[in-house]
């Protein structure tokens, strides 16, 4: 019975770690190697530089936003119903 | 095969070197900053697990402190070739790059990690405290910040 809720605790952090370790990471990769390496050189010459640095630009964006995710979801968490029994127990 | 005098042997040196320490002193900045208030969790924890989602926070922040180095250190290692096709000046603009997110890590994870162990401690007692340690340590992960963006404005050179 106790288990359940921090397992689900457990996921709930796990999820957003792995959103914000890894989709910036992916952002500034999918961005550079498809969008601007593959799409955008042919057509308006974009140059290396400039596709490093908007890359790197769309992955700390993306970045904040999953941070930003994550501190919604903790300041909104109720955790409540647990504080009542954790005193009484010892 | 004399090389030219802006393109020394020694040019990439200094690249390597910038790319070498924006991930190391981020790196340092960021794992002080996740020790220090892992210490706090760790000791708030005991009395308030049901608090440690909302403690988490300053850990992450100070991981993300580390992925602003990651950042520059691989767009500078993406950009550092031989001697004959990377003049000196590039290699100390990728230097300046470096030190620049570098330190401003360093002093950013320095900041979290203290906040965070002094933040998530008085929390558990009082947890209105919550939104001000949010606050602060936005303050002091926005320094990394500004050392990302002063080193991509460098790297655009």
């Amino acid at each position: 019975m106790a288990d359940a809720p921090d397992f689900s605790v457990f996921k709930t952090v796990f999820f957003y770690s792995v959103l914000i370790l890894l989709l910036p990471v992916f952002a500034f990769f999918v961005s550079k190697l498809i969008v601007f390496d593959a799409f955008l050189s042919g057509v308006s010459g974009v140059s290396d530089t400039a596709s490093n640095v908007t890359s790197a630009i769309i992955a700390v964006v993306v970045l904040h936003f999953a941070l930003g995710l994550f501190i919604y979801k903790a300041y909104s968490d109720p955790e409540k119903p647990r504080e009542k029994k954790d005193d009484k127990i010892d | 095969m004399a090389l030219p005098e802006e393109n020394p042997i020694y040019g990439p040196f200094f690249g390597v070197m910038g790319a070498a320490s924006a991930i190391i002193f981020s790196a340092l900045g960021a794992a002080y900053g996740t020790a220090k208030s892992g210490t706090g969790i760790a000791a708030m924890s005991v009395m308030r697990p049901e608090l440690i989602m909302k403690s988490i926070i300053p850990v992450v922040m100070a991981g993300i402190i580390a992925i602003y180095g990651l950042v520059v250190a691989v767009l500078i290692a993406g950009n550092v070739y031989e001697p004959k096709q990377y003049p000196l000046y590039k290699g100390f603009v990728h230097l300046g790059a470096g030190l620049a997110v570098g330190f401003s890590g360093l002093a950013a994870g320095f900041a979290i990690g203290i906040v965070g162990d002094a933040g998530v401690r008085g929390t558990a007692q009082q947890p209105r405290l919550f939104v001000g340690m949010i606050l602060i340590l936005i303050f002091a992960e926005v320094l990394g910040l500004y050392g990302l963006i002063v080193a991509i404005y460098l790297y655009a050179k």
